[in-house]
């Protein structure tokens, strides 16, 4: 590629804002701030030999016309014990329609569906993404609260992200989740695969946290319950659910995540969940993420494939109602599918 | 209510066919499945009606994960644990299918895709009993395991287009060779000659890995179907064996090539006497005393022996030609006295016992190579010569319902039918023509690298055994009439006792257990016997 002025100097002034987020004496930094000392740290050890079931969803969007969407969507469980898959389940791949209402239709059928309730507010189709997100969203906490009705106690529950929801429509849900497993004795835990948790106003907290533990000399699998104060953003300190936590659960290699485990529960119970995770998280194509996490979203995620044959469905549909290939291409074509061709 | 199916824990992708085409298939089974190379698997294609059968011919690990690296990821060994995305890929070639007259064709087509991959039952054989032959010699195998319903029979029909057996020392070569005697005294289809240098077939003895092992004579309900021709009084009597002699006229002058490295004047000097009898040139050579000086005497005119044109074919060779040829025949003459004489022979005896399809055991104990070949020579020679004389006086096509058929078998045939040499004229001869007269070889070598492979090309039934040798597989492979080049690993692993059969009428490849030959007996000798007087009338009326 021929290099250009412009080009270098942009290249370089990103390097110099990663640098001030991440470089130089970030961690003693984060150290004094947080004032976090090594005993702050707690190392994860014992066993674990229950089951384990994780949840995920997943949503793509199949195709986009000016004023519409189709996603489709659908959530999955797979448990697991001693390593062994125990069994796996998946919703039917549903297709939910975005706009062009104002108000999303598929919603409310599908909260009445899974939780038996109607959304008090109706979700805007504002946003494409958003809608289709929070429509997996009502699948996946459907499956998990099935779950968690289910699974026998001492077991663990991974929901994979957060307790926080993105439509208050699901507020009264996910406290039913969390509520139900602490009444029937199931552990549980969201984990998110990635977090956009800041502190000091441009630090990035997960390689702080990790980079902090390094400094302390600590090795193995860690947790940390992280101070409410901490973090930058307001969304950790209002209606929360759950209490934040940064853990490492490979043995040697210190990959940090982000959890939230149910606000106010013991230390003797965060120890027992952090411990049934790091057990876990010792698969070799992950280090350090839960596997049960990796199989539910291997079993759940809608990828190309699947996505082609549903247009491919929806095609034979059109065909089958007397609309033909141009009609669909006006509605749904891309000129960059022509423009791939090339 | 929220709908939440359950994902069926049996998974359907494994033991499906998955690939690949008409030669060859390919699936998947789970990452801890027993198969073996070697198996015989069965694809059953509902849609067809068919029922196609392929041997597994590879297995793999494989896996479903896009990361190459995975298996050497730090605590990889989790996946194995995991299940269904680490499998095993099983590649397999086809041997023909079943179609819905219950006929079994070649694999001109290939089964649905996904069809139901699983092993066969010994029922699933059956198809394989209507094109197996008439001598037994051991079960199906397939993989790790015996299919004890299915006896393997190779076709007697087929033998005079030759039989090779193919085997490296302690592969269970003399082993087979026994059963399939055995197998041959008690069909009596044709006639099998064996010559025994070493007992081991008389007497039985240790085998090459020091196992005891009996004898044909063991075989007591087939006595029937053997005759012995015996040099030693001590087997005549103990196995009721007939005494082995041969005459100076069995033998012909061009049976020294076979015996001894020739200069170019001495096989002139032998071609020169290829036309007289055995018994003149022997008594010939016999009674000159002073064979330097022979061609002055010719010369001369004072010539007085017995024989004056056989001297006078030989007046133009060099003095030490002929004392070395002369020196070769007195070799012969005398260090073969035990059954090499002037008069009497017991060749037309043991081509009668042949013609009667017994199997003809040609027992020499502690006799040389040389006389073992010697022997072998000239038994050869009058087969092929009266075989060949009836096909001309009644015609190849018009007699060859009634022909006799008979296989000679030929131990180390590396010896004789080497590359290149003219010297084993006799065996080249029976390997190029031989089928058409009746008469078919069975060569038994460890070594068909040095076999010629224009004699390895006349071979229809191939017995392959262990082989450690790759040019020896190769040239085995390569000469097989039925492909057998996938199934390379397969005959790389072969054990003790375990052989790949291919001839022309069973339709593919056939993996074997050869019977142990001393169980076989027992088996045998338990049989009932066809008594003479089955349905006569045993008394009066």
């Amino acid at each position: 590629m021929p290099t250009d002025p412009l080009y270098e100097d942009s290249i370089a002034h990103v390097l110099d804002h990663i640098y001030l987020q991440v470089g130089d004496n970030m961690v003693e930094k984060f150290a004094a701030q947080s004032k976090i000392t090594a005993d702050d740290i707690h190392l994860i050890t014992g066993a674990f030999r229950g089951i384990v079931s994780a949840i995920d969803g997943s949503n793509a969007t199949i195709a986009e016309s000016g004023g519409f969407a189709l996603a489709a969507i659908r959530a999955a469980h797979t448990t697991f014990s001693g390593g062994e898959r125990l069994s796996r389940a998946i919703t039917p791949l549903r297709i939910v329609t975005i706009g062009p209402e104002h108000e999303n239709e598929d919603y409310p059928i599908l909260m009445k569906e899974c939780f038996g309730i109607v959304p008090a507010k109706g979700l805007k189709n504002k946003d494409v993404l958003r809608v289709s997100a929070v429509l997996r969203d009502t699948l996946e906490y459907g499956v998990a609260l099935s779950q968690v009705r289910t699974l026998p106690e001492g077991s663990l529950l991974l929901l994979d992200g957060t307790f926080r929801v993105t439509d208050a429509n699901h507020d009264p849900v996910m406290q039913e989740i969390i509520q139900t497993a602490q009444n029937r004795g199931v552990l549980i835990a969201a984990i998110a695969k990635r977090t956009n948790a800041m502190w000091g106003g441009v630090h990035p907290l997960l390689p702080a946290m990790a980079g902090l533990a390094q400094k302390y000399g600590i090795r193995g699998p860690w947790w940390i319950k992280v101070d409410e104060r901490i973090p930058d953003s307001t969304t950790y300190h209002k209606d929360k659910l759950g209490d934040l936590h940064v853990a490492s659960f490979h043995p040697s290699k210190n990959v940090p995540f982000k959890l939230e485990l149910p606000h106010g529960i013991a230390d003797q119970t965060i120890e027992m969940i952090m411990c049934a995770i790091a057990s876990c998280a010792d698969d070799g194509r992950i280090p350090g993420y839960p596997y049960p996490l990796l199989d539910a979203h291997r079993t759940v995620v809608i990828d190309e494939p699947l996505i082609e044959r549903v247009r491919q469905d929806l095609m034979k549909g059109f065909s089958v109602r007397g609309l033909n290939k141009e009609m669909f291409d006006m509605l749904f074509g891309d000129l960059h599918d022509d423009f791939e061709r090339y | 209510m929220m709908t939440l199916n359950d994902i069926d824990t049996t998974d359907k992708t494994k033991f499906r066919l998955i690939g690949k085409s008409v030669l060859a298939y390919r699936f998947i089974v789970p990452h801890d499945a027993g198969l073996f190379v070697g198996d015989i698997i069965k694809i059953e294609d509902e849609t067809k009606k068919y029922t196609f059968f392929a041997k597994v011919t590879d297995l793999f690990h494989e896996s479903n994960f896009a990361d190459q690296n995975w298996d050497t990821r730090p605590y990889s060994e989790q996946f194995y644990g995991l299940g269904e995305d680490v499998f095993i890929g099983v590649e397999a070639v086809p041997l023909g299918f079943i179609d819905e007259a219950n006929i079994f064709r070649k694999p001109r087509t290939v089964p649905v895709k996904f069809s139901r991959v699983s092993i066969p039952g010994a029922e699933d054989f059956d198809f394989l009993k209507k094109v197996m032959g008439d001598i037994e010699v051991g079960v199906i195998r397939t993989g790790q395991e015996d299919l004890k319903g299915v006896p393997v029979k190779i076709p007697s029909a087929v033998l005079p287009q030759h039989m090779g057996v193919f085997a490296t020392t302690g592969m269970g070569k003399s082993n087979f060779m026994r059963v399939f005697c055995a197998s041959s005294m008690k069909a009596r289809l044709f006639g099998l000659l064996i010559v025994d240098p070493h007992g081991e077939y008389v007497r039985g003895g240790k085998s090459s890995t020091g196992e005891t092992s009996k004898g044909l004579p063991h075989y007591s309900a087939g006595k029937e179907g053997l005759a012995i021709f015996s040099i030693d009084k001590t087997n005549q009597k103990k196995y009721g064996a007939n005494q082995l002699w041969l005459e100076y006229d069995d033998f012909r002058m061009g049976d020294l090539s076979l015996l001894y490295e020739l200069s170019p004047a001495q096989s002139e000097a032998i071609e020169a006497l290829e036309e007289f009898s055995g018994s003149k040139t022997i008594a010939f050579f016999l009674s000159v005393e002073d064979i330097e000086s022979l061609p002055d005497q010719v010369k001369d005119g004072t010539y007085r022996g017995i024989y004056p044109e056989i001297a006078d074919r030989l007046k133009s060779f060099h003095p030490s030609t002929l004392q070395s040829i002369q020196r070769k025949v007195k070799i012969i003459a005398h260090g073969n006295e035990r059954f090499f004489r002037s008069k009497g022979s017991a060749i037309q005896e043991i081509i009668n016992a042949l013609h009667d399809h017994k199997v003809v055991l040609i027992d020499i104990p502690r006799m040389s190579e040389r006389s073992e070949l010697f022997i072998l020579s000239m038994i050869t020679r009058h087969i092929l010569h009266e075989h060949r004389k009836t096909a001309e006086e009644f015609g190849i096509e018009d007699e060859s319902a009634e022909q006799h058929q008979i296989l000679i078998a030929i131990d180390e045939a590396q010896r004789v039918l080497a590359s290149g040499g003219s010297s084993t004229q006799v065996f080249r001869e029976c390997a190029m023509e031989g089928r058409k007269f009746g008469v078919g070889l069975c060569v038994i070598t460890q070594q068909p690298k040095n076999v010629d492979p224009k004699v390895l090309a006349q071979i229809n039934t191939f017995i392959i055994m262990g082989l450690g040798d790759r040019g020896d597989r190769d040239i085995v492979m390569s000469s097989a009439k039925q492909d057998l080049s996938r199934m390379e690993v397969e005959i790389q692993t072969l054990d003790r006792g375990e052989t790949i059969i291919s001839t022309l009428s069973i339709p593919f490849p056939v993996s074997t257990r050869i019977h142990k030959f001393e169980e076989y007996l027992t088996v045998l000798n338990a049989e009932k016997k066809e008594d003479i007087r089955d349905g006569l009338s045993t008394g009066f009326s």
